[in-house]
């Protein structure tokens, strides 16, 4: 078994077989395609949230240019306020 | 109506020592998640794209939540306080519009880390039961004065 932690990607090739190599390569770029799967989830979330801003923006412009700008909705009675008390997180000595 | 405590997820101990997450430094945002969902275990694994049913985008709710370290300063983020450090964050406020928004659970989480790492969560309504907020009100979910959670002992 080589280990592989510590040695530049030189040194791996040269430690391993074509088969081993290849095999290697090939883990590595599956786990990068994963990765990369994950930005590109993470990046299509925010620009959902980018969208839903840009939209309310323009929403917002239009009221203004209308000149018709309409009362602020302030909350009600009906609102629902919840304080959350305070988790702990303990770290205990040996 | 009582919240819960935050409770916190266990892949959290591990990633907030290892350097994955940095407490004063990455951005946090809270979510919003139906009674359905699987949120409600500590160790239902560490990741934001683990947890099933939220809250859908409707009605002044959007998927992915909103940032709750938008406006406070880095240092009063991670506090210590001689042996105690705090973790606080702002107020997350949700405007309903058009309909009600309807939640079980809310789950704080690192979206700076590259799978947005899990932190903690709560049961808002600790009977338990939904919170429901109809169109025109707002929904606040207050964090303690001693933040969302106090890292202490030794």
């Amino acid at each position: 078994m080589v280990d592989i932690k510590n040695m530049s990607a030189a040194e791996l090739r040269a430690a391993l077989t074509e088969r081993e190599w290849r095999e290697y390569l090939g883990a590595r770029i599956a786990k990068e395609k994963e990765r990369i799967a994950l930005i590109q989830a993470k990046i299509d979330q925010r620009l959902v949230v980018v969208a839903d801003s840009k939209r309310q923006l323009a929403e917002l412009e239009a009221e203004l240019a209308s000149g018709k700008v309409r009362e602020i909705p302030k909350p009600k009675a009906g609102g629902v306020t919840i304080e959350v008390p305070a988790g702990n997180l303990n770290v205990k000595g040996n | 109506m009582a919240a819960d405590a935050w409770s916190i997820y266990d892949t959290f101990r591990e990633f907030m020592g290892d350097g994955t997450i940095d407490m004063d430094g990455d951005e946090f945002w809270m979510v919003l998640f139906l009674s359905t969902s699987n949120c409600n275990s500590d160790s239902v694994g560490d990741e934001y794209s683990d947890l099933t049913n939220e809250v859908a985008t409707a009605f002044g709710y959007t998927q992915g939540g909103q940032t709750v370290t938008g406006t406070i300063t880095a240092a009063n983020q991670w506090l210590r306080t001689v042996a105690s450090v705090k973790f606080d964050t702002d107020d997350a406020v949700w405007n309903a519009s058009g309909g009600s928004i309807v939640c079980r659970y809310a789950v704080i989480f690192d979206t700076t880390s590259t799978t947005d790492k899990l932190v903690c969560w709560t049961t808002l309504d600790n009977t338990p039961a939904d919170i429901t907020v109809t169109t025109g009100n707002s929904l606040t979910i207050t964090i303690h004065a001693d933040g969302v959670f106090t890292l202490t002992g030794g």
